[in-house]
Order: C-alpha cells, then structure tokens, then sequence
C-alpha cells in the first residue's frame, strides 16, 4: 500500500546563484562543459577547498543545549520554510539569523510566517534579508548552519561554498542536475569530511522508520532475491502561478522553475531521486550498469509549462541482471501512483508501505516524521561533535537520476561510465548565473520553449 | 447580474414556503443521489432521512475509556436531515478532484474565461476553486471503494460545495451533535448497538480486524438507521471547530438545540474512530480533532490548504438539512 503522498502547492523554491553571465546561447549550442577555462574553475575550488580542509578547520564547537546556534536560509520557498521550522524545533538553541531568496518578498512573507511559529527563534533583521543571486553569500557568512533548499543547480555551488566557510549543511534534493553538479556535490561531500562538518540530505526515505526497517528486511532475505524493482511517482503538475507584470523573462523563469530544465534539471531528478535513491538502499548502494529512457510532452505543452517534460521512463539494469523500472509523470486527470514495490524470488515488499509479503507477511504500523527526524539528527549531530554527512548515498542516488533524465532527452542508452566521465552542465554554470543576465532559454514567437528531441539531441 | 440574483432569491424563497413543515413531511425516508461527472460517467450514493429528535449528546463518567470533554452529558434536539449511509469513497471524491483541481487549466485560458464571464455577469457561477494538485497520489494505493482519505477539513468542505453544485442540493458536512445522534441511532449504548465491544467487529473497520488499512465502505453491518462504518475505517470530519467545552456551552440550553459548536476555533472535531481504533476510541461519545501531527506529512510552510499527506485514516460522509432548502446569498 502506496503512503507517499506531499503537498506541492507553495514548492516554488526560487533560484539563487551568482557570477558572471558568460553562456547567453540556448541549451542546444552550448559546450560540454569540460573547457581548460571550466576545468581549472572546477578545479580550483576543490584545491582550495582541500586547502582549507587540511587547515583543520572543524565545525564549531556547541555546548548542548546552551549556546546559540546561527541558522540561514537559502531559498525561501515553500520547503526551505518548512526546513527552518523543522530546525528551530530540533534545537532550542537555534535562531534564523539570514534568508535570501531571487525575490524579496518572498524573503519578507516567510520571515513573517516563522516569526509567527516561532517568534523568539526568528531574529532575522532587514539587514540579514538578503535578494537576488548573490545573497546566499551573505547568508553563509551570517550562519554556523545553511539550510539550503532553491533551485536544485545551485545546490551544489551553495553547498560546496558553505562547507568550505566551514558551515554545517542541510540540502535539499536532488543534489545536482547534471554531471558537473554531482561531482562538485561529491567535492562537497568530501571536503566536509576532512573538515567534520555535518551534511544532510532532504532525500528523507533514509530517515523514515518504516521504510527502514522495511529494507532491513529485504536485505535479510525476507522475500528473497531481488529480482526487479518498480518505481512510480505518477501525480499532478508542480503547481503553475501566473506571471506577474513587470518580471523580467529571467525572474519569470526563476519564480517557476520547476517548469524550467537549466533550474530545476526536470522530473527524473526532482521526483524519481526519492524512489530511485529507495531502490539504490534496498540494493545496497549497487549502481546501475546503464539504462535507457523515455519521455516526452503530452499535455503539459503549454508556455506555462516552459521547457520540461511531463512523463518519463527508465530501465535501469545492474551487474548482476537486477532491473529497475521507473516511472514519473505530471499529468492531470491521469492514474496517479506512487510506490516503491521490490519484486522478490519468494515474495515482494512495498517500501513506502512498509509492507512485506512473503513467507511470513509483515508489516510497519507506526508513524513518524522523517522530515524531523533529519534535522532532530543534524543538530545532535552538530551538538555532539560527531559530525553526520549522508555525501555518500545523495550523490549516488542524484547520479543515478541525471543519468536516467539525460537518457530520456537524448534518447540513448546510458552507462554508469559515460555519465560520471562527462562534465556536462546545463548552462550556464552556476557561479556564472547573475542579476540581469539573459536567460539561456527564451520562448520562440509563440511563446513555446524548445524542448529536446530524442534522437537528435546531444548532451554527452 | 442583479437581476439574476433577486430572480434567484425570489426563487429560494418560493421554494421555502412551499418546503414549510407540511411539505418537509413528505420528504422522501432515503433516495439514491445520481450525478453525470463531465466526463459523463454516473456516480451516485445513498442517502437517508435522520428523525428529528432529542438525545443525550456525550458519556457517563462511569464509561471506560471516557475523557473530560465528552462531558457534560447534556440534552439536544436536532431538525431532521439526510445523511450519506456511506463515508464518501475515493471514486466521488477523484471525480471531484479532476474537475475542480486548481492547475487543471492554463492560466491564461482561465484569466480569459473569468473576463468571459465577468462580462456576462455571472462571475459567481462555476467558481469553486478545488484542490492543488497532490504531490503524490490521493488515493494512496487504495481501490476507487474505498473511503477518500487525507482532505483537510477545507477540503472537504470544498467537495460538499462541488457535490451541491453537481446535484442541486445543499450537501454539507454533518455537525458533531448530528453524527453523534446518527452514530446512536436511537440508543444509549457505548457503541449504538450494545455496551459489548466484541460486538464491534460485526459493525467496524477496526484494529481488530482491518489489516492495518482502509476496507472498502458499507460492507459491515449497517447500524439501526442504515448507515454503514459510522465507527471505523475512516473518521469523519464534522462541521464544528473543536473546544474542549463545547459540552459546556451547549449544556446551558435544556436542551441545546441544532448546536454548531463554537463559533471560531483552529482545529476542527473528526468523529467514529478509524481502521486502527481500539474499543474506546470507537465509542459513539468519542471525539477526535486535528492534532499537529496530522500535518507532519506535509514539509512545507505555509503547509497545504488541502491536503494532509500520508493520513489515510481521515475522511468524510455528507449530510443535507431536510426542512428548509438553503440559498447561497
């Protein structure tokens, strides 16, 4: 029985970059992202993030329950709201100090909502409201722990700058749309190791009870050998808002960009990451040898809609013949599903059901709040000294989407080689992005945004 | 528009001459509701006439398992109505959702359609403003018969509205003295049929016997009235807000009549216990209100309007008043 079910409305979670606009070209003539330029740039921030590391610099250090502990907003969506209250509950010793968002007023009504929940948590000043592509610098500085949770793109780039600052991490997923970005997340990764920092994933399944004493089970062999796992997130469209006058096309695409593949990286990533990234626990972490993908637009072909797609499709296959079939789709008045279903020599189970059947029928009855739990574990995590970073499986598990997505828009098969040996990155690069720049996409004259063609379009 | 409207008022008023008590009389004892979706499928329910009457709303203090704001038991008389004899199942409230969902059209084509309508002047029809769409599946794997599940109180309001508009008559939700009464159907007992809760599992979805899930609706024994699963399988939204001494208040008249609760609040009351309820939290006097948790599904802040992810242990059933037809003014 199928339990996962979320609220979208609100997950307009804005975009915050910053840097130079270099790539104003559309998707279709832009580099590989593997220039001398890109290189040493990419390059240069994981030597100097090593750098840093081997000064030692730690986390600070908190006594439990007495000294404050400095939390900052990047993203003032609907979620990253969400994750502030979920941190300030988890330690009452922890204050917002900073928020930036691409829009202030966004910045502004999720400052009044918190203040309201949590009043004598909330201090942020006006001073420490921050907008547009560059205030999650700011807020970095301002914080000893940077919740971050925008446009996924900057995921990386905002993770990897708050680790080297020395900043404890909470990241929403996917970490990273594209190749480029779940290396530098890796980067990211590692680096908070050396310099035990904690790193937390919005990836929650890790963190549910139920699904993990499901997944116990499984790998004890309750049902089996794994032969195959089906994969659904079959529901509605991310919510569309109507364009307010006086945006700019580069605001425009900013305050919706799940619509928008250069922001959010499409649907493979965005939504499949959880049930992928359940699959992937379930089989120990094994990585997929390659896959292949469909996807397309069927009714979601609207300019409202900007340039993803609204179903897609992945095999996967595994070393050892294990398939992966999974399923996403935005659509309306169409069956919704959503489901973790692993198919076993002797049975089967549903992990978000929390079900076993097999030899012996078995299931979870509790509940809990994974979305809690997480930030519960960060602030122990930070209080104690011993550092929690979950690099490890959210990396894994975004690579694993990236590969899947980029299998549906070229159209070809994929391998787990070819996609961690390309630099690909949908432009421009995040530190490039800025106020004002042009976007790299635009609506031709009728107000449609290319989309890619598979068979025809490259990217690795 | 004006005009429209005082046709529409002179009409109801009309209508509530002739619904007067002679007529309520003749008020059919149960009918079967049918309704063309746009898609043109029919869907319908069943519906009966609840007595007017008056009963003794809450527990004794000598009931197991009784809490404080079931108290005072106090006397309330109640008009007739009609209630659903089933929770409402996920295949109406899908119906519901896939014609009202709020990202179903293109923005542009609605701002179009609104200017259409403003300037024929009547912007106040087919405007109900259904749900966002889920982030996940609203059925949550359960078959199309079972109850719908996971709607916030908002939600559900929002469905009785849709529901109105679909068939012509005013659905709502049953208030809190209302399901009570039905859920008693005639009696004192702790569980309407006896005071035995090895009795239960004749008549509920319960812990005893539902597998840890919802079953589908109206397949136990129905109570003496004819309703189905008023205890179990699903709660049940009522119109009241919750106040831990709405007993209190209501206690003052002798008897409390047609009582509403109170008249602001921030949690609404969902009664008869659900598919995981022990024997006293199945009590027919039981109340349940929305706690904190039944929102921690949801991540997000501001949290949905409607919905409340993963809580596939809240629902609905919807009631009709029997002696006057309502206008919406």
């Amino acid at each position: 029985m199928a339990r996962s079910q979320q609220t979208q409305e609100s997950r307009q979670e804005a975009a915050v970059g910053r840097g130079l606009g270099r790539f104003t070209s559309s998707e279709s003539d832009k580099g590989t992202g593997t220039s001398r330029r890109d290189f040493l740039k990419t390059s240069s921030i994981v030597a100097s993030a090593t750098a840093l590391g081997t000064l030692g610099i730690g986390p600070g250090v908190f006594a439990a329950g007495s000294d404050i502990i400095r939390v900052g907003m990047v993203g003032c969506g609907g979620r990253n709201a969400g994750a502030a209250a979920q941190a300030l509950t988890a330690d009452s010793g922890a204050r917002l100090v900073a928020m930036c968002d691409i829009f202030m007023d966004r910045v502004k009504g999720k400052r009044k909502i918190l203040k309201e929940q949590k009043p004598d948590q909330v201090v942020v000043d006006n001073d420490h409201c921050f907008a547009g592509f560059d205030g999650y610098k700011h807020v970095i500085e301002s914080s000893d722990v940077v919740l971050i949770a925008n446009a996924a793109k900057f995921h990386p780039l905002h993770t990897m700058t708050a680790i080297q600052a020395g900043k404890h991490v909470f990241v929403e997923k996917p970490h990273g749309i594209d190749p480029a970005g779940v290396k530098l997340m890796q980067h990211a990764a590692r680096l908070a190791e050396q310099k035990r920092l904690c790193l937390v994933s919005g990836l929650h399944s890790r963190y549910h009870t139920g699904y993990g004493e499901t997944v116990k089970r499984i790998q004890d062999g309750a049902i089996g050998d794994v032969i195959a796992i089906e994969e659904n997130f079959l529901r509605g469209p991310y919510g569309v808002i109507p364009r307010k006058e006086g945006l700019s096309e580069l605001q425009w695409q900013c305050s919706t960009q799940y619509h928008f593949r250069w922001l959010s990286g499409d649907d493979v990533p965005q939504s499949l990451v959880h049930n992928l990234d359940r699959a992937s626990w379930v089989l120990h972490n094994e990585v997929p040898v390659k896959c292949h993908g469909l996807g397309g637009r069927s009714s979601m072909t609207q300019p409202i809609y900007g340039n993803v797609f609204d179903h897609h499709s992945v095999v996967y296959e595994l070393d050892n013949g294990v398939r992966i079939y999974a399923f996403c789709r935005t659509t309306t008045g169409c069956h919704n599903d959503s489901s973790s279903t692993v198919l076993g020599s002797k049975g089967k189970a549903s992990v978000t059901g929390c079900r076993i059947w097999g030899d012996t029928n078995w299931r979870w009855n509790g509940r809990c709040n994974p979305y809690q739990i997480e930030h519960d574990v960060l602030f122990k995590a930070i209080r104690s000294g011993e550092p929690v970073n979950n690099g490890d499986y959210m990396t894994r598990s975004t690579m694993v989407t990236v590969m899947g997505q980029i299998s549906c828009y070229t159209g070809k098969e994929i391998t787990w080689d070819q996609i961690n040996q390309s630099d690909f990155y949908y432009p421009p690069k995040p530190e490039d992005c800025h106020d004002g720049m042009e976007p790299p996409v635009k609506p031709n004259a009728h107000g449609i945004y290319p989309v890619p063609k598979p068979g025809f379009t490259k990217m690795i | 528009m004006n005009m429209s409207r005082t046709l529409i008022y002179a009409t109801c008023l009309a209508i509530m001459i002739a619904a007067s008590p002679a007529a309520s009389q003749e008020m059919p004892k149960k009918y079967t509701e049918t309704f063309a979706t746009e898609n043109g499928a029919k869907l319908s329910f069943d519906v009966v006439l609840i007595p007017g009457g008056t009963f003794v709303m809450g527990s004794p203090e000598s009931e197991a398992g009784r809490q404080d704001h079931e108290g005072p038991q106090h006397k309330v008389h109640l008009q007739p109505f009609y209630l659903c004899t089933t929770e409402t199942t996920l295949e109406l409230f899908l119906a519901y959702y896939q014609e009202t969902v709020s990202a179903k059209k293109d923005f542009f084509e609605m701002q179009e359609a609104k200017k259409d309508e403003e300037q024929a002047g009547k912007e106040d029809v087919h405007a109900i403003t259904g749900p966002t769409p889920v982030y996940g599946d609203l059925t949550m794997g359960y078959e199309e018969t079972h109850p719908a599940i996971g709607m916030t109180w908002h939600n559900a309001t929002v469905f009785c509205k849709w529901l109105s508009q679909k068939t012509g008559k005013s659905y709502r939700l049953p208030t809190e003295a209302e399901w009570e009464y039905a859920g008693r159907a005639g009696t004192t007992h702790v569980f309407g049929f006896g005071d035995d809760p090895n009795g239960l599992v004749d008549v509920a979805w319960c812990d005893d016997n539902a597998d840890g899930e919802t079953q589908p609706v109206g397949k136990k024994r129905p109570n003496a009235w004819g309703l189905y699963d008023m205890l179990g399988n699903v709660c049940e939204w009522v119109h009241d807000f919750y106040s831990p001494t709405t007993y209190q208040e209501a206690a003052k008249d002798n008897p409390a009549v047609n009582p509403r609760g109170p008249e602001t609040g921030k949690v609404h009351v969902a009664r008869g216990g659900a598919y995981h309820s022990t024997a006293e939290e199945l009590r027919c006097a039981a109340r349940l209100f929305e706690e904190d948790w039944w929102r921690s599904g949801d991540p997000q802040i501001p949290k949905s309007k409607w919905w409340l992810p993963d809580m596939d242990f809240i629902g609905f059933r919807v009631a009709r008043s029997a002696e006057t037809v309502k206008c919406a003014p």
